[in-house]
């Protein structure tokens, strides 16, 4: 594991994330989540090289926090919003059927 | 709590004049909360508009743009499809060359329900280990074409020396009707005859002279578009415009009554049913009907005396999502399928940061 950071203090602040095989799909997602979340300082993502096919994610979290329980919670949380749309999607569906019936 | 939202459609400027401003307007709403999924569970609905065999239509209200262009590329480059990968070709003496007859070959959509196949593990290039593999995980399926053009002597020579050549006489067409498929291993007890083979029987293949013959076998697997475009299962040629595509709601209204003349221009220069006409006593007047169907053209600025009428405008939260199935499966079952592979991608990343995977961090 690198961090690319040499202040001790921050260190434990921010990180590189990086994501392999995934693209702006997940990266617009994941960043739109993470910055919107109150621990979070800055979050952006890069895809270096379109032949690449790595997406790297970077996160910088308020102090008192830790970067990984941060990142985590983010993708916990998105996963739990996919649960949502998932559950409202075949509910809809049952109304519509009915509906039309 | 609720604010009303809206992107202003100005004559000049473009739906906003930059990318963050979708997002301000937007988070006016949502900056006093902070994003979390259960603010989300209570804003967020879906309503189905309309299912019409293999289109669909649905709206999906107050989510922002990432989750919805999230759902739309998945569609499109991650949702598997069965399609023609090889073609073994025993014999091929029509006019169209070997590997333009492959490459047509593979773009026939299947009707094949790919979440009973797996990936394939391997490169299979050889026809005779075709069945080991699949005995094991039956990822494929084998489909023939076999047609041939009978040999009548006389008639090559009335062909080739009569002008023959521009007529349709003697000329056999051989259409995807004539692919069957041939079921491997236990193929034949998992699934009934009709569940597998192409989705329409009236696709062109190729023209066969007399004496011309095809007879060639095919070997279908999963894939996904992102490796090449015939394993996209939303539509390519269809009715509707677009694949797997979202639009947000215009909002059209009438700052003042307009009527007869002038109502009838404001008519003409909106997508159809977008103005109705209302005849009260003797004049017409002009009323907003459905603004889902409009597409937002602006020809209304066209007219000096007409544009202030009117204001035209986007909700920035309420997205038309539209999606177009190619025939393999029905479009809900393709949209479920795109939530469930991005909900996979997020139990990786779980997992990965919990067994402090070395992929995950840099």
């Amino acid at each position: 594991m690198e961090v690319d950071n040499n202040d001790q203090d921050e260190k434990d602040l921010m990180r590189n994330f990086k994501l392999e095989n995934e693209d702006h799909t997940l990266g617009n997602l994941l960043t739109y989540i993470l910055n919107r979340m109150p621990e979070t300082e800055f979050c952006a993502y890069s895809i270096q090289h379109p032949t690449e096919n790595v997406l790297y994610l970077r996160l910088k979290v308020k102090k008192g926090n830790d970067v990984n329980e941060v990142f985590k919670n983010g993708v916990i949380e998105l996963k739990k919003a996919l649960d949502i749309v998932e559950d409202k999607f075949i509910k809809a569906m049952g109304i519509y059927n009915e509906e039309n019936s | 709590m609720k604010i009303k939202m809206k992107l202003m459609l100005s004559e000049r400027d473009g739906i906003a004049k930059n990318y963050n401003d979708v997002d301000s307007i937007f988070e006016n709403n949502t900056k006093n909360i902070n994003w979390n999924a259960k603010y989300f569970e209570k804003e967020f609905t879906i309503k189905i508009v309309n299912i019409d065999g293999l289109n669909m239509e649905f709206d999906l209200i107050n989510i922002n743009s990432s989750f919805v262009n999230a759902f739309r590329r998945i569609l499109i480059a991650e949702v598997p499809m069965m399609a023609i990968e090889k073609v073994f070709i025993f014999n091929n003496t029509s006019f169209i060359q070997d590997e333009v007859l492959a490459h047509r070959l593979g773009l026939i959509p299947l009707k094949a329900d790919f979440r009973r196949f797996s990936f394939r593990k391997s490169e299979i290039c050889n026809p005779t280990n075709i069945i080991d593999h699949s005995r094991i995980r039956f990822a494929l399926v084998i489909i023939e074409a076999k047609v041939r053009n009978a040999v009548d002597f006389e008639c090559i020579r009335s062909m080739y020396y009569e002008s023959f050549l521009f007529s349709n006489i003697r000329l056999v067409q051989l259409y995807s009707e004539k692919i069957k498929w041939i079921p491997i291993g236990d193929q034949i007890t998992k699934f009934r005859i009709d569940e597998i083979g192409p989705v329409h029987d009236d696709i062109l293949i190729a023209k066969l002279r007399p004496g011309h013959d095809i007879d060639l076998k095919m070997l279908a697997v999963k894939g996904i578009g992102k490796d090449h475009a015939k394993f996209q299962p939303v539509g390519k040629y269809l009715k509707l415009k677009a694949t797997a595509s979202y639009r947000l709601l215009p909002q059209i209204k009438l700052k003042q009554t307009v009527k007869n003349e002038e109502a009838q221009k404001l008519k003409a220069s909106f997508s159809p049913g977008v103005i109705e006409l209302h005849k009260i006593k003797d004049d017409l007047i002009a009323k907003v009907g459905n603004t889902r169907n409009d597409l937002c053209s602006r020809n209304i600025y066209r007219y000096e005396n007409l544009k202030d009428y009117v204001e035209v405008s986007r909700v920035p939260n309420h997205f038309i999502f539209t999606i177009e199935s190619v025939g393999a499966l029905p479009p809900n079952i393709l949209f479920l399928e795109a939530i469930k592979i991005l909900q996979n991608k997020c139990k990786r990343i779980i997992q990965d940061i919990e067994n402090k995977g070395s992929t995950c961090f840099l």
